[in-house]
């Protein structure tokens, strides 16, 4: 298991997965979108044709500076980078300006987010090569053994 | 004399001074620039044409896509005639970095101020740093010095081909030039490219082909050299972007000879690139103009330039004002002003006291009173100067006769000018007073640089001053800046190996953790005059009992985004907008896709975070991917 920092923009973080070629990625953050604050979400990436004016948007708006979640979803697909499995955990934020520390709502949801993301590594195995999706080809045994990362 | 709108005159030590008798000599009613054509006049003008030509179009491209942040461009198109008639630039979005700043500690400004823009990953940080040490009166020692411009020398690496490939080079792929310019496409498949032997492309439509987005060879090689260069930047800075490492005096990292090497090596790979990048760019332009003379007309405006220099002389460079126009003409790229195509100026002090910013048209209240007279040397310096002005948002309806837009009107000498990366190809071309060097040689109208080999030879290049100033040679210039600042890069490199060699380690003035016993608590000004991928940038700064009370952020963006001055003068995207012919073809006015504006739009690689230091709206990018919350798998 790897836990990184992935505070740059989506194309740095997509090539940062070409290197590392993970089996399962699993994204942490806090994205506003329009939830109750402290609300914790887990969500599925399902792949989908995007057409590539949607991705040139897509690795436009990365360059050009932002920064979140589904950007690097989309980016990191349509770039090829995505692995098999990639699963985003999100705290929906009560605010989002300059403080040295989390909101209180922010603090509370912060085990429950720990919590979803213990269950999401116990999903892909323990200690090694991630467990197939459900339904999926099991891990190509070149991959199989690499812990998988977060 | 480099002024002739300013009532600033200098005595014979170049001391400057105001002319006297001149009663409010700042007020924009007493002291104003020459004007073709006013609003009223322009407006005029439409009306007249509207009411005998039903083919006048009133356009809003909001938001102009493949730009950093939030950018309207609001045209009168006359389709009739293939022209523009009015234009304005509005950046949309605000956040105001100068307010969030304002009572802090001033080490912080570098932290804060990196956030500005998501783009330009570090330029904010060592300009901030620049700011405070002027202020502190901390001298960098000369390692210090070729660090910061080994590091920016690789964010100009990171920014230029980015830029020339992922933003505005799919404007000249297949994909977009078979759609919206179809009758260029046969011609491109019949020219038979001069750079093949550089590019490796035999007609202009393979290499069209190879900017095709996402897939294109060009499109795909720009993306894995972006990433060579941000590499680069993180062995020196730990981290990019928002690095931690740019502290006042110098930086805080540990650099060995393995990190100059790892640097090295990674340099190496990126000549061979940037020799192709100079054939691609060269040949784009000769494309378009051999097709139809009209291309040199888009995105057109007067050679009137503005840069702070970039990338320090280490044995020149002490942070002191007072010394400002010594070390900044020893520079490797010039400080200077460039003024219908003339060079008026490469002193710092010149550049400073020169420089306004007005907000007539901009969601701003005006500021009252001032703070300075004079700048430290006791040069005058105008009530509109960052060093007093005052950052009061007041948002309003959006009204083209009143305010319209969040960026400010930045102006020179009263004049307009256009910042970019290839401002300093012009400044440091015509100055003529780089140091000695074995790479970059200035013949007054070109740069000529000499590329080493890779696994390519070793190759003369030269970038002229061009005939015409438009999108074309906006491009083309970046492709050579980014040459240029590689070749910066390598000699930066071959001073840090030397420094080496003499026993140098010291990278800062002070360690960081005894800085505080550096604060002063009595009044300070600074400014960090430093560069952006897109040209100018500085960072005005006053602090007093150690804490922050005026910071000023003036970026390339905000210069060319700007929107009317007091005297109806276009900002540098609605000029060039304005001088741009309607080429594509718009007998189905429905399919108009006014690409020739994009064009020129882009050419200038708009940056609209750093315009008004926005991050977005409310915080927040909504987008839609296909994820599923239902639950595990």
């Amino acid at each position: 298991m790897l836990v990184e920092d992935l505070f740059y923009g989506a194309v740095a973080v997509a090539q940062r997965l070409e290197e590392l070629r993970p089996d399962v990625l699993i994204l942490v953050g806090a994205v506003p979108g329009g939830r109750p604050p402290g609300t914790v979400e887990r969500r599925d990436y399902r792949p989908k044709p995007i057409r590539p004016a949607e991705i040139q948007r897509a690795v436009g708006d990365a360059v050009t500076g932002y920064v979140g979640i589904d950007l690097v979803l989309e980016v990191a697909a349509g770039l090829g980078a995505l692995p098999r499995r990639a699963v985003a955990i999100e705290v929906e934020p009560a605010r989002v300006t300059s403080s040295e520390q989390l909101s209180p709502e922010a603090v509370a949801a912060l085990e429950h987010a720990l919590v979803l993301v213990r269950e999401e590594l116990a999903r892909a195995g323990p200690g090694s090569g991630a467990a197939p999706q459900r339904g999926g080809p099991p891990p190509s045994p070149g991959r199989a053994s690499r812990p998988p990362t977060s | 004399m480099c002024f002739k709108n300013l009532p600033v005159e200098f005595d014979q030590n170049g001391a400057a001074r105001l002319i006297g008798g001149i009663p409010d000599p700042y007020s924009v009613t007493v002291t104003r620039p020459e004007v073709a054509m006013t609003d009223a006049d322009r407006e005029e003008q439409i009306k007249r044409l509207s009411a005998r030509n039903g083919h006048i179009k009133d356009l809003n491209m909001d938001p102009v896509t493949r730009v950093a942040g939030a950018l309207a461009i609001n045209v009168v198109a006359d389709l009739d005639n293939g022209r523009y008639l009015d234009a304005r630039s509005q950046a949309t979005l605000f956040r105001g970095y100068e307010v969030i700043l304002m009572g802090r500690d001033p080490r912080d400004a570098i932290f804060i101020s990196s956030r500005a823009c998501g783009v330009c990953g570090g330029v904010h940080a060592h300009a901030s740093a620049y700011a405070i040490e002027m202020a502190m009166g901390l001298e960098v020692p000369p390692l210090g010095t070729v660090i910061r411009n080994m590091q920016e020398a690789a964010e100009m690496g990171y920014d230029n081909p980015l830029h020339l490939y992922l933003l505005a080079g799919p404007d000249y792929s297949e994909a977009v030039v078979r759609a919206v310019n179809p009758e260029l496409w046969p011609k491109a498949k019949e020219w038979r490219c001069r750079g093949e032997a550089h590019h490796g492309f035999r007609t202009m439509a393979d290499l069209m082909t190879a900017l095709n987005p996402l897939t294109g060879a060009l499109y795909r090689e720009g993306l894995e050299f972006t990433r060579i260069s941000r590499e680069m930047f993180v062995i020196l800075a730990g981290k990019y972007p928002h690095p931690q490492t740019v502290v006042p005096g110098g930086v805080s990292s540990t650099v060995s000879l393995q990190t100059l090497n790892e640097y090295h090596s990674k340099l190496g790979r990126i000549f061979d690139y940037a020799k192709r990048m100079l054939a691609v760019w060269d040949e784009i332009p000769e494309f378009f103009y051999a097709c139809d003379e009209r291309y040199k007309q888009v995105g057109a405006r007067p050679m009137s330039l503005i840069d702070t220099g970039f990338w320090d002389d280490p044995h020149a460079y002490n942070s002191s004002y007072a010394d400002c126009n010594d070390w900044g003409e020893r520079r490797w790229s010039t400080p200077g002003v460039v003024i219908d195509g003339e060079l008026v100026t490469t002193r710092l002090t010149d550049v400073n006291i020169g420089f306004e910013e007005f907000v007539e048209h901009s969601y701003y209240e005006q500021w009252a009173g001032d703070r300075y007279a004079t700048d430290p040397r006791g040069d005058p310096i105008s009530p509109y100067h960052p060093w007093n002005k005052q950052t009061l948002p007041k948002p309003s309806e959006k009204s083209w006769k009143d305010k319209y837009t969040w960026a400010c009107a930045p102006r020179w000498d009263r004049n307009v000018v256009e910042a970019g990366a290839y401002a300093r190809m012009f400044m440091t071309a015509m100055a003529q007073k780089q140091p000695a060097n074995d790479f970059i040689q200035a013949t007054g109208r070109s740069l000529k640089l000499n590329v080493p080999k890779g696994l390519t030879p070793e190759m003369d290049c030269e970038w002229h001053v061009p005939e015409v100033w438009n999108a074309f040679e906006r491009n083309r210039g970046r492709a050579y800046h980014y040459v240029f600042s590689q070749l910066v890069g390598l000699a930066s490199l071959l001073e840090a190996y030397k420094l080496f060699k003499q026993g140098e380690r010291k990278v800062a003035a002070v360690p960081p953790d005894q800085l505080d016993k550096h604060i002063p608590k009595d009044e300070r000004i600074g400014v960090g005059w430093w560069g952006a991928g897109r040209g100018y940038l500085a960072h005005h700064l006053v602090m007093d009992h150690g804490k922050i009370v005026n910071y000023q952020i003036c970026t390339p963006s905000t210069i060319n985004a700007s929107p009317r001055d007091p005297w109806d003068q276009l900002g540098p995207y609605e000029e060039a907008v304005l001088n741009t012919p309607i080429i594509e073809d718009t007998s189905d006015p429905s399919k108009f896709t006014s690409i020739d504006m994009l064009r020129t739009i882009r050419s200038f690689d708009p940056c609209m975070p750093c315009t008004t230091h926005v991050h977005t709206g409310q915080g927040t990018v909504t987008r839609e991917v296909n994820t599923c919350a239902c639950g595990a798998d």
